[in-house]
């Protein structure tokens, strides 16, 4: 006998040597279960890729249509507010129907009027 | 089939290759589990539970370290897991101190077949930090951290579980059992005693 063995290692020692089979039941179980996880992996997998090409269906048939209707717009708002003609002013514009004339927004923001007075 | 060999198959998800891993690996680790939960149906549940994650997760084995170790690691987890569903550590521990008594006879069952089946007895405290402890060989730090106690209670559990298997090594007759040691060969660094709280 040794003295002042470690109690600790006589449990190691045991453990060590531990070995037990599980059921047959056990892989069969575990077997089942990997098989649900792989099917379900597989139709995640089939899900995203639909939702993903659905989505990419909807930008390719709604994409177009609105950039043409978004041109469509724009020139429709060139048609209702068409550019503001320049006008070259002399000594007699200053009347009060063209001062009344002059003071019209010019419809588009950021348009400048350009006055030229005289010669 | 190498181990390497072995690992890569089950990253294909080779089902007989998986089947060879759980075959080569299953008996220890079921030893592992039946350490910790104490009926063969629990036992079995993690056991699946845990090579579950093994196979669904073995990317992440990046072959550092043994893969023994690996699997290890997570049937001990998973081992823990299980009985936390059921045990509030913090709130047992103080329990567990009572002695409960253990007739003679059923000891003497014992004797013929494995001194570790005296695990079983010990008390959960006990019998936890024990098996995480000097079978797994995790730090006092490591299973306060795990069992949500303290470092010193971790400790306290060891010691106690420690006298307790001695006692029962003694009733059990076991020869040179007075020559053991229960001393604790390690020293860590020593923290305020916890107040363990239970419900009332």
């Amino acid at each position: 006998m040794t003295p002042n063995r470690d109690l600790s290692e006589l449990f190691r020692q045991q453990a060590s040597k531990v070995q037990e089979r599980p059921g047959p039941s056990v892989w069969r179980r575990l077997s089942r279960r990997l098989d649900a996880h792989e099917r379900w992996n597989k139709v995640a997998l089939r899900i995203s890729t639909q939702v993903v090409l659905f989505f990419l269906l909807l930008l390719a048939i709604v994409g177009p249509v609105l950039i043409g209707v978004s041109l469509e717009e724009q020139r429709r708002a060139e048609l209702r507010n068409p550019p503001v003609i320049l006008q070259v002013l002399s000594q007699e514009d200053t009347l009060p129907e063209m001062r009344r004339f002059l003071a019209l927004p010019s419809g588009v923001a950021g348009d400048t009027i350009h006055v030229q007075i005289g010669d | 089939m190498s181990e390497k060999d072995l690992i890569n198959a089950c990253r294909q998800r080779d089902r007989r290759a998986q089947q060879a891993l759980y075959d080569r690996f299953a008996p220890n680790m079921f030893g592992v589990c039946k350490r910790y939960v104490k009926t063969q149906e629990d036992a079995e549940d993690v056991l699946i539970e845990a090579f579950f994650k093994v196979l669904t997760n073995i990317e992440q084995y990046k072959g550092e370290g043994s893969f023994e170790g690996w699997i290890r690691r997570i049937v001990v987890n998973e081992s823990l897991m299980a009985l936390r569903k059921r045990v509030n550590f913090s709130q047992v521990l103080e329990l567990t101190d009572v002695d409960i008594p253990v007739t003679t006879s059923a000891l003497q069952d014992l004797v013929a077949r494995d001194i570790l089946n005296l695990i079983d007895i010990l008390p959960i405290g006990y019998r936890t930090v024990f098996n995480l402890y000097v079978l797994e060989g995790y730090k006092h730090r490591e299973i306060a951290q795990i069992m949500g106690i303290s470092i010193n209670t971790s400790k306290s559990q060891l010691i106690l579980a420690k006298k307790r298997l001695k006692n029962l090594l003694e009733q059990i007759r076991y020869p040179g059992i007075e020559l053991f040691d229960i001393e604790e060969e390690e020293e860590e660094v020593v923290e305020a005693p916890e107040k363990i709280t239970t419900k009332p």
